[in-house]
Protein backbone atom coordinates (compact mmCIF):
# COMPACT_ATOMS: atom_id res chain seq x y z
CA UNK A 1 0.00 0.00 0.00
CA UNK A 2 1.45 3.09 -1.00
CA UNK A 3 1.22 6.44 1.16
CA UNK A 4 -1.47 7.89 -0.94
CA UNK A 5 -3.96 5.13 -0.88
CA UNK A 6 -3.11 4.54 2.86
CA UNK A 7 -4.40 8.70 3.55
CA UNK A 8 -7.11 7.43 1.22
CA UNK A 9 -7.79 4.40 3.80
CA UNK A 10 -7.30 6.53 6.38
CA UNK A 11 -10.18 9.38 5.54
CA UNK A 12 -12.41 7.48 4.81
CA UNK A 13 -12.19 5.89 8.35
CA UNK A 14 -12.92 8.93 9.93
CA UNK A 15 -15.52 9.75 7.48
CA UNK A 16 -17.36 6.84 8.53
CA UNK A 17 -17.05 7.70 12.00
CA UNK A 18 -14.83 5.18 13.89
CA UNK A 19 -13.41 5.82 16.66
CA UNK A 20 -11.91 2.91 17.71
CA UNK A 21 -10.78 0.12 15.34
CA UNK A 22 -8.49 -3.15 16.01
CA UNK A 23 -8.36 -6.14 13.51
CA UNK A 24 -5.50 -8.63 14.26
CA UNK A 25 -4.61 -10.61 17.25
CA UNK A 26 -6.87 -10.53 20.76
CA UNK A 27 -4.56 -11.65 23.78
CA UNK A 28 -5.95 -11.25 27.29
CA UNK A 29 -2.85 -8.44 27.28
CA UNK A 30 -4.28 -6.49 24.12
CA UNK A 31 -7.71 -6.17 25.57
CA UNK A 32 -6.97 -4.26 28.55
CA UNK A 33 -4.98 -1.87 26.89
CA UNK A 34 -7.43 -1.38 24.26
CA UNK A 35 -10.21 -1.02 27.44
CA UNK A 36 -8.36 1.27 28.54
CA UNK A 37 -7.52 3.22 25.54
CA UNK A 38 -11.39 3.04 24.59
CA UNK A 39 -12.42 4.64 28.03
CA UNK A 40 -10.32 7.59 26.70
CA UNK A 41 -11.18 7.75 22.87
CA UNK A 42 -15.06 7.21 24.64
CA UNK A 43 -14.60 10.43 27.14
CA UNK A 44 -13.56 12.33 24.05
CA UNK A 45 -16.06 11.79 22.37
CA UNK A 46 -18.82 13.11 24.52
CA UNK A 47 -20.83 9.80 25.26
CA UNK A 48 -23.63 10.43 28.08
CA UNK A 49 -23.07 8.43 31.26
CA UNK A 50 -24.74 5.03 30.61
CA UNK A 51 -24.23 5.39 26.85
CA UNK A 52 -19.85 5.12 28.01
CA UNK A 53 -20.50 2.37 30.23
CA UNK A 54 -22.98 0.03 27.52
CA UNK A 55 -19.79 1.10 25.10
CA UNK A 56 -16.78 -0.33 27.07
CA UNK A 57 -19.67 -3.12 28.06
CA UNK A 58 -20.44 -4.54 25.07
CA UNK A 59 -16.50 -4.00 23.66
CA UNK A 60 -15.40 -6.44 26.64
CA UNK A 61 -17.91 -8.85 26.07
CA UNK A 62 -17.35 -8.97 22.33
CA UNK A 63 -13.78 -8.88 22.68
CA UNK A 64 -13.75 -11.76 25.31
CA UNK A 65 -16.07 -13.53 22.92
CA UNK A 66 -12.91 -13.78 20.22
CA UNK A 67 -10.89 -14.39 22.84
CA UNK A 68 -12.77 -17.76 23.94
CA UNK A 69 -14.17 -18.86 20.46
CA UNK A 70 -12.77 -17.47 17.70
CA UNK A 71 -11.75 -19.86 14.96
CA UNK A 72 -8.16 -19.80 13.77
CA UNK A 73 -7.20 -19.24 10.19
CA UNK A 74 -7.47 -22.28 7.81
CA UNK A 75 -3.92 -23.81 7.90
CA UNK A 76 -3.04 -22.20 11.06
CA UNK A 77 -1.13 -24.53 13.38
CA UNK A 78 -2.40 -23.56 17.11
CA UNK A 79 1.11 -24.65 18.10
CA UNK A 80 2.39 -21.38 16.98
CA UNK A 81 -0.69 -19.32 17.31
CA UNK A 82 -0.71 -16.53 20.19
CA UNK A 83 -4.01 -15.32 20.64
CA UNK A 84 -6.83 -15.32 18.52
CA UNK A 85 -7.42 -13.20 15.35
CA UNK A 86 -10.78 -10.95 14.92
CA UNK A 87 -11.68 -7.43 14.61
CA UNK A 88 -13.86 -4.81 15.96
CA UNK A 89 -14.93 -1.92 15.69
CA UNK A 90 -16.46 1.44 17.07
CA UNK A 91 -18.39 4.76 15.54
CA UNK A 92 -20.35 7.55 15.70
CA UNK A 93 -23.30 8.12 13.60
CA UNK A 94 -25.36 11.12 14.41
CA UNK A 95 -26.69 10.39 18.17
CA UNK A 96 -26.25 6.70 18.11
CA UNK A 97 -22.31 4.52 18.13
CA UNK A 98 -22.57 1.40 16.67
CA UNK A 99 -20.41 -1.74 17.39
CA UNK A 100 -19.38 -4.72 15.82
CA UNK A 101 -16.95 -7.60 16.06
CA UNK A 102 -15.63 -10.06 13.46
CA UNK A 103 -14.71 -13.34 13.97
CA UNK A 104 -13.82 -16.39 12.36
CA UNK A 105 -16.41 -19.34 13.57
CA UNK A 106 -16.47 -23.13 12.62
CA UNK A 107 -19.14 -23.99 10.38
CA UNK A 108 -20.57 -26.38 12.46
CA UNK A 109 -21.36 -24.21 15.11
CA UNK A 110 -23.23 -21.60 13.10
CA UNK A 111 -26.85 -23.35 13.32
CA UNK A 112 -26.45 -23.04 17.69
CA UNK A 113 -25.12 -19.52 16.98
CA UNK A 114 -28.26 -18.32 14.80
CA UNK A 115 -30.56 -20.54 17.48
CA UNK A 116 -28.97 -18.14 20.24
CA UNK A 117 -29.07 -15.27 18.29
CA UNK A 118 -32.38 -15.74 16.83
CA UNK A 119 -33.99 -16.50 20.50
CA UNK A 120 -32.16 -13.13 21.69
CA UNK A 121 -33.14 -10.93 18.58
CA UNK A 122 -36.91 -11.84 19.08
CA UNK A 123 -36.90 -10.74 22.59
CA UNK A 124 -38.29 -7.77 24.25
CA UNK A 125 -36.20 -5.55 27.21
CA UNK A 126 -38.12 -6.77 29.79
CA UNK A 127 -37.66 -10.63 28.24
CA UNK A 128 -33.78 -9.80 27.80
CA UNK A 129 -33.70 -8.61 31.92
CA UNK A 130 -36.06 -12.02 32.16
CA UNK A 131 -33.75 -14.41 30.71
CA UNK A 132 -30.92 -12.99 32.37
CA UNK A 133 -32.26 -13.26 35.57
CA UNK A 134 -33.19 -16.57 34.81
CA UNK A 135 -29.64 -17.44 33.37
CA UNK A 136 -27.71 -15.23 36.50
CA UNK A 137 -29.37 -18.52 38.84
CA UNK A 138 -29.22 -21.07 36.40
CA UNK A 139 -26.80 -23.34 37.90
CA UNK A 140 -27.12 -25.93 35.45
CA UNK A 141 -25.85 -24.02 32.45
CA UNK A 142 -22.11 -25.40 32.59
CA UNK A 143 -23.79 -28.89 31.88
CA UNK A 144 -26.31 -27.57 29.74
CA UNK A 145 -23.95 -25.76 27.60
CA UNK A 146 -20.66 -27.42 27.42
CA UNK A 147 -19.62 -25.05 24.50
CA UNK A 148 -19.74 -22.44 26.74
CA UNK A 149 -17.11 -20.89 28.50
CA UNK A 150 -19.04 -18.29 30.64
CA UNK A 151 -21.87 -17.65 32.66
CA UNK A 152 -24.37 -17.90 29.22
CA UNK A 153 -24.94 -14.00 30.10
CA UNK A 154 -22.55 -12.46 27.17
CA UNK A 155 -25.08 -12.52 24.32
CA UNK A 156 -28.15 -11.16 27.10
CA UNK A 157 -25.74 -8.46 28.20
CA UNK A 158 -24.81 -7.29 24.50
CA UNK A 159 -28.60 -6.90 23.62
CA UNK A 160 -29.44 -5.88 26.74
CA UNK A 161 -27.20 -2.42 26.41
CA UNK A 162 -28.33 -2.72 22.24
CA UNK A 163 -31.29 0.10 20.69
CA UNK A 164 -32.02 -2.31 18.31
CA UNK A 165 -32.18 -6.18 17.88
CA UNK A 166 -28.37 -7.55 17.39
CA UNK A 167 -27.89 -7.97 13.47
CA UNK A 168 -25.54 -10.61 12.42
CA UNK A 169 -24.56 -12.58 9.64
CA UNK A 170 -21.91 -15.17 8.09
CA UNK A 171 -19.89 -15.20 5.35
CA UNK A 172 -18.50 -17.77 3.83
CA UNK A 173 -14.72 -18.38 3.97
CA UNK A 174 -13.61 -20.31 0.64
CA UNK A 175 -10.01 -20.83 1.83
CA UNK A 176 -11.09 -23.46 5.13
CA UNK A 177 -12.66 -25.45 2.20
CA UNK A 178 -15.98 -25.39 4.38
CA UNK A 179 -14.61 -25.70 7.82
CA UNK A 180 -14.83 -21.64 9.11
CA UNK A 181 -16.68 -19.03 8.35
CA UNK A 182 -16.69 -15.13 9.31
CA UNK A 183 -19.60 -14.39 11.78
CA UNK A 184 -20.38 -10.35 11.69
CA UNK A 185 -22.37 -8.99 15.23
CA UNK A 186 -23.62 -5.50 15.52
CA UNK A 187 -24.76 -3.43 18.49
CA UNK A 188 -26.24 -0.20 18.36
CA UNK A 189 -26.04 2.07 21.16
CA UNK B 1 -3.91 -13.81 58.83
CA UNK B 2 -6.60 -12.15 60.22
CA UNK B 3 -6.83 -9.81 56.75
CA UNK B 4 -6.42 -11.17 53.47
CA UNK B 5 -6.22 -8.30 50.76
CA UNK B 6 -6.00 -8.29 46.80
CA UNK B 7 -4.82 -5.56 45.28
CA UNK B 8 -6.50 -4.03 42.45
CA UNK B 9 -5.37 -4.55 39.19
CA UNK B 10 -6.77 -3.48 35.68
CA UNK B 11 -9.14 -5.89 35.23
CA UNK B 12 -9.88 -6.72 39.14
CA UNK B 13 -10.83 -4.89 41.82
CA UNK B 14 -9.58 -4.35 45.31
CA UNK B 15 -10.40 -6.74 47.86
CA UNK B 16 -9.90 -6.64 51.64
CA UNK B 17 -12.06 -9.48 53.83
CA UNK B 18 -11.00 -8.38 57.78
CA UNK B 19 -12.16 -12.01 59.70
CA UNK B 20 -11.37 -9.82 62.95
CA UNK B 21 -14.21 -6.86 61.80
CA UNK B 22 -16.07 -9.44 60.15
CA UNK B 23 -16.50 -7.20 56.96
CA UNK B 24 -15.90 -7.87 53.13
CA UNK B 25 -14.62 -5.07 51.01
CA UNK B 26 -14.90 -5.56 47.06
CA UNK B 27 -13.95 -2.16 44.99
CA UNK B 28 -13.16 -1.10 41.65
CA UNK B 29 -13.94 -2.83 38.48
CA UNK B 30 -14.03 -6.44 37.86
CA UNK B 31 -13.72 -7.84 34.20
CA UNK B 32 -10.94 -10.67 34.07
CA UNK B 33 -11.09 -12.90 31.01
CA UNK B 34 -11.36 -16.11 33.24
CA UNK B 35 -12.54 -14.80 37.04
CA UNK B 36 -12.12 -18.36 38.23
CA UNK B 37 -8.76 -17.66 39.65
CA UNK B 38 -9.75 -14.37 40.94
CA UNK B 39 -12.79 -15.63 42.90
CA UNK B 40 -11.54 -18.93 43.86
CA UNK B 41 -9.60 -17.69 46.69
CA UNK B 42 -11.92 -15.13 48.20
CA UNK B 43 -14.82 -17.35 48.26
CA UNK B 44 -12.67 -20.33 49.71
CA UNK B 45 -12.12 -17.84 52.82
CA UNK B 46 -15.50 -16.30 53.05
CA UNK B 47 -16.68 -20.08 53.33
CA UNK B 48 -14.19 -21.32 55.44
CA UNK B 49 -14.37 -18.16 57.93
CA UNK B 50 -18.22 -18.01 58.19
CA UNK B 51 -18.65 -21.87 58.54
CA UNK B 52 -16.03 -22.21 61.54
CA UNK B 53 -16.89 -18.56 63.48
CA UNK B 54 -20.62 -18.47 63.12
CA UNK B 55 -20.13 -14.63 63.75
CA UNK B 56 -23.50 -12.79 64.73
CA UNK B 57 -22.93 -9.85 62.34
CA UNK B 58 -21.51 -10.03 59.23
CA UNK B 59 -21.14 -6.74 56.24
CA UNK B 60 -20.42 -6.72 52.59
CA UNK B 61 -19.04 -3.64 50.89
CA UNK B 62 -19.64 -3.99 47.27
CA UNK B 63 -18.63 -0.96 45.01
CA UNK B 64 -18.28 -1.84 41.78
CA UNK B 65 -17.96 0.22 38.62
CA UNK B 66 -18.16 -2.03 36.27
CA UNK B 67 -18.09 -5.97 35.91
CA UNK B 68 -18.13 -8.30 32.99
CA UNK B 69 -21.02 -11.23 32.37
CA UNK B 70 -18.19 -13.62 33.02
CA UNK B 71 -17.50 -12.58 36.50
CA UNK B 72 -21.69 -12.05 37.83
CA UNK B 73 -21.13 -15.61 38.54
CA UNK B 74 -18.04 -15.19 40.93
CA UNK B 75 -20.11 -12.15 42.80
CA UNK B 76 -23.01 -14.27 42.73
CA UNK B 77 -21.17 -17.48 44.44
CA UNK B 78 -20.09 -14.88 47.14
CA UNK B 79 -23.37 -14.06 48.14
CA UNK B 80 -25.07 -17.23 47.65
CA UNK B 81 -21.72 -18.21 50.15
CA UNK B 82 -23.06 -15.11 52.62
CA UNK B 83 -26.40 -16.64 52.48
CA UNK B 84 -25.65 -19.68 53.62
CA UNK B 85 -24.76 -18.36 57.00
CA UNK B 86 -27.45 -15.91 56.97
CA UNK B 87 -28.88 -19.15 56.98
CA UNK B 88 -26.82 -20.37 60.21
CA UNK B 89 -27.53 -17.19 62.04
CA UNK B 90 -25.45 -14.68 61.10
CA UNK B 91 -27.14 -11.44 60.06
CA UNK B 92 -25.42 -10.50 56.75
CA UNK B 93 -25.84 -6.63 55.14
CA UNK B 94 -24.95 -5.96 51.48
CA UNK B 95 -24.25 -2.67 50.40
CA UNK B 96 -24.36 -2.55 47.62
CA UNK B 97 -22.82 1.46 46.18
CA UNK B 98 -23.29 1.95 42.31
CA UNK B 99 -22.96 4.77 39.94
CA UNK B 100 -26.74 6.43 40.09
CA UNK B 101 -26.44 6.78 35.88
CA UNK B 102 -26.06 3.35 35.65
CA UNK B 103 -29.12 1.13 35.59
CA UNK B 104 -27.24 -2.31 34.54
CA UNK B 105 -25.20 -1.71 37.97
CA UNK B 106 -28.31 -1.21 39.95
CA UNK B 107 -29.77 -3.79 38.66
CA UNK B 108 -27.06 -6.43 39.12
CA UNK B 109 -27.42 -5.69 43.21
CA UNK B 110 -30.90 -6.72 42.47
CA UNK B 111 -30.31 -9.69 40.52
CA UNK B 112 -27.78 -10.83 42.70
CA UNK B 113 -29.72 -11.17 45.98
CA UNK B 114 -32.70 -12.73 43.89
CA UNK B 115 -33.58 -16.13 45.72
CA UNK B 116 -31.20 -15.61 48.57
CA UNK B 117 -33.63 -15.06 51.46
CA UNK B 118 -31.35 -14.84 54.25
CA UNK B 119 -28.69 -11.68 52.80
CA UNK B 120 -30.42 -7.76 53.15
CA UNK B 121 -29.49 -5.91 50.59
CA UNK B 122 -28.98 -2.36 50.92
CA UNK B 123 -28.46 0.01 47.18
CA UNK B 124 -26.47 3.45 47.37
CA UNK B 125 -25.89 5.68 44.81
CA UNK B 126 -22.85 6.83 45.05
CA UNK B 127 -22.15 10.54 45.96
CA UNK B 128 -20.68 12.43 42.53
Amino acid sequence: MNLNTFEIFQAQAQASGIIFYHSGEFTGAIITAAAESLKHRIEESGASGPAKRKLFSTFVEMAQNILHYAALPPGADPAFVHGKPGTIGIGKCGDDYWVVCVNRVETAHIARLSEKLDAVRSMSLEDIRKSYRAQLHNTEHAAQDTLSKGAGLGWLTIARDSKQPLEYSFTSEPESLGKTAFFFVKAVI
Amino acid sequence: MQILRATRTAVTPEIVFSRAENKLLIDGECYPENPLPFFTPIVGALKAHLESHRPSQFDAHMRLQYVNSASTKGLQTIISVLNDAGSQGTNVNVYWTHDPEDDAMEELGQDLVEDFANVLLFRQPLAA
